[in-house]
């Protein structure tokens, strides 16, 4: 029997072709107790999110190769990974950007640089919810 | 004037006769006999007083000798009549030659105002049309026939839609913009100002501004066409909306770029200051480490930016002095070191002796460019090989790396300012698509070139040339030793 949510830590998975994107994001989110993995591209990001079992994904949306939206699709596509919450972080301010995100129902929409506490709460929000949420973080 | 004169033509269906050049030049002063006149009435009127004066004094000698008048009395009589008749004959005289002068003078000046108009619209830069109900050219100025490829008096008799056909613009020909004048009513008005094609006689169709305008002429309605060829405008138009997207496209890369800083910054500046004892000292030095390469790439984004904006205003100065290519080679592989790059560079120039007269500062902030993309583009654990090569013309430098190469159709575009930018909102790898315009740039301003080849066994190969001799020696500043220059300035300028 899996343990609950509240009795383990929280999983993220963090997709971001910047290391030190990665690296800071990992940092802070290991010192509030989170267990994350790292990914810096698009396809590590999806075999780590069939085979770690996240209970979110933080996941950039430009990135070389397969995007964030592509890789979006496919975690929706995978019956193991088809309900997994996903925030996406990105530099990107387009509203375009922000219509799709929100079109494709994801969970959150934070933009870099977001403050640190914010995404903790917006994380742990959204695992309490259960992916139900639609959180819109934007860097002041 | 010629118009009326086509447009004669064109109601017979013909095509119009060149233009009378002698037609309304000023020479009908000796010709018309009305100007004539005067002269003749000088000795007109003069006859008619001889005639006068010898009638009155037949009748008063007839007098004399029926009466016996003294000859006194006869000349009294004979004065005062002449008196009378001549003041009658110069009023006359005034009144009449007044006329016939205020008469020329108003054909004259009839005449210079339509010379005048001719003089205005041949001298004219748009073209200006007369077109009649049929839909022929009754009239063009020779700036019209020189602007659609035809000679004097070739556009007269052809079919307006041969110069503005409705195939070439697809919104409504000039037939559909005649036919909503005419609903308008007959009177005065124009339809303003369209932008259409135009086709010159060889086949080539350009952009016009049309204004046509429906003119009233002894009850019947002339459309004139006035046509203004706008290439250089949509040219100018086309270059500042190309500006814009690209000063628009910077904004957002640049954005972008400063993004991912910002989040180095913030992120660790919470780490550092609200959980700073739960860092152990190697992740402490790790935050500090990545806070100062974070600042490293908003420096470089910074420096591109400054120095892409003083080529822009053609402020990048070259200050060329004697080197040695081998030691520029050198000092440019440390100094990326001592900004902190790992990659192993393998220096392979075997010319020692050879002397360039460039800028040392911008030679080198080439080569920083190009050692900078190796780093970046290369996989880890492979190597950038550095040389140069030199002969009596010029000396190429050479960076070769075993990055993924550029590609053939690429390569053109390599250089140009923001090539990356397509690209860079994409993937995380620093830069804004500036160095290699600036590159380029220095390698012009020294009268060189620069490319990027494959590489034998992968990779890509940049190299550039610089003339090896620059100007006289005699204008140029005495040379120095690059080994005393303070390194640090040089680093300043660029990292």
């Amino acid at each position: 029997m899996s343990d609950s949510p509240e009795d383990r830590r929280l999983r993220v998975l963090v997709v971001d072709d910047d290391p030190n994107i990665v690296a800071v994001v990992s940092a802070i989110l290991c010192g509030e107790g989170f267990e994350v993995f790292e990914a810096t591209s698009g396809k590590q990001g999806l075999e780590l999110a069939s085979t770690t079992s996240p209970d979110v994904v933080l996941l950039d949306i430009m990135m070389p190769e397969i995007g964030g939206f592509e890789v979006y699709r496919r975690l929706r596509l995978d019956p193991r990974t088809e309900n997994l919450p996903v925030m996406f972080l990105t530099a990107s301010m387009k509203p375009e950007h922000m219509n799709r995100s929100t079109e494709l129902g994801a969970s959150g929409y934070i933009t870099k640089p977001f403050s640190p506490l914010a995404l903790v709460n917006a994380l742990k929000e959204t695992c309490r919810l259960g992916g139900e949420s639609s959180i819109v973080l934007k860097s002041f | 004037m010629r118009i009326h004169d086509s447009r004669a033509i064109e109601r017979e269906g013909s095509r119009p006769d060149p233009p009378d050049p002698g037609l309304g030049k000023a020479s009908c002063v000796d010709n018309d006999p009305a100007v004539a006149v005067p002269r003749y009435y000088k000795y007109l009127f003069l006859c008619i007083f001889l005639l006068a004066e010898m009638t009155i004094s037949g009748w008063s000698l007839v007098y004399v000798n029926m009466e016996k008048i003294t000859y006194r009395w006869f000349f009294l009589n004979l004065g005062i009549s002449s008196l009378v008749i001549t003041a009658i004959l110069l009023v006359t005289y005034r009144m009449v030659s007044r006329t016939v002068r205020r008469t020329l003078a108003a054909k004259k000046a009839l005449q210079r105002s339509e010379e005048f108009l001719q003089r205005v619209t041949d001298a004219a830069n748009d073209a200006i049309v007369l077109v009649g109900s049929t839909g022929r050219i009754t009239y063009s100025n020779p700036a019209g026939e020189r602007m659609f490829g035809y000679a004097a008096g070739g556009l007269p008799g052809r079919e307006m839609e041969s110069v503005v056909p409705a195939r070439t613009n697809s919104d409504s020909s000039l037939q559909d913009h005649y036919a909503r004048l005419a609903e308008q009513g007959t009177g005065p008005g124009d339809i303003g100002t369209v932008e259409m094609m135009g086709l010159r006689r060889g086949g080539n169709e350009f952009p016009v501004e049309v204004s046509i305008s429906m003119v009233p002429d002894n009850g019947q309605q002339v459309t004139e066409v006035i046509i203004r060829d706008i290439s250089e405008r949509k040219t100018a138009q086309a270059t500042i909306e190309r500006q814009t997207e690209e000063l628009r496209n910077l904004i957002d890369v640049a954005a972008h770029e400063l993004r991912h800083p910002a989040t180095i910054f913030k992120g660790y500046a919470f780490l550092l200051l609200e959980r700073r004892d739960t860092l152990s000292p190697e992740a402490f030095d790790d935050a500090v480490r990545r806070i100062d390469e974070a600042a490293t790439r908003v420096t470089r984004l910074v420096n591109d930016l400054f120095d892409a904006s003083r080529i822009e205003r053609g402020k990048m100065g070259i200050k060329r002095e004697e080197v040695q290519p081998g030691k520029l080679i050198i000092r440019a592989v440390e100094e990326t070191r001592m900004n902190g790059c790992e990659r192993d560079f393998i220096l392979a120039s075997h010319d020692e002796m050879t002397e360039l007269y460039a800028d040392p500062e911008r030679i080198k902030q080439v080569l920083w460019i190009l050692l900078d993309n190796a780093d970046k583009f290369s996989p880890e654990n492979t190597d950038v090989e550095i040389w140069h090569e030199s002969n009596r013309a010029e000396v190429v430098f050479h960076v070769a790396d075993r990055g993924p190469g550029v590609p053939e159709e690429k390569r053109a575009l390599l250089f140009d300012r923001f090539f990356q930018g397509e690209d860079v909102l994409h993937h995380s790898t620093p830069g804004i698509g500036l160095g290699l315009h600036i590159a380029r740039t220095i390698v012009s301003a020294h009268g060189g070139w620069i490319e990027v080849r494959s590489r034998e066994g992968g990779g890509s190969d940049f190299c550039f040339g610089i003339p090896a001799l620059g100007p006289p020696l005699d204008i140029a500043p005495a040379p120095t030793d690059p080994s005393t220059e303070e390194p640090g300035a040089m680093v300043g300028s660029y990292r």
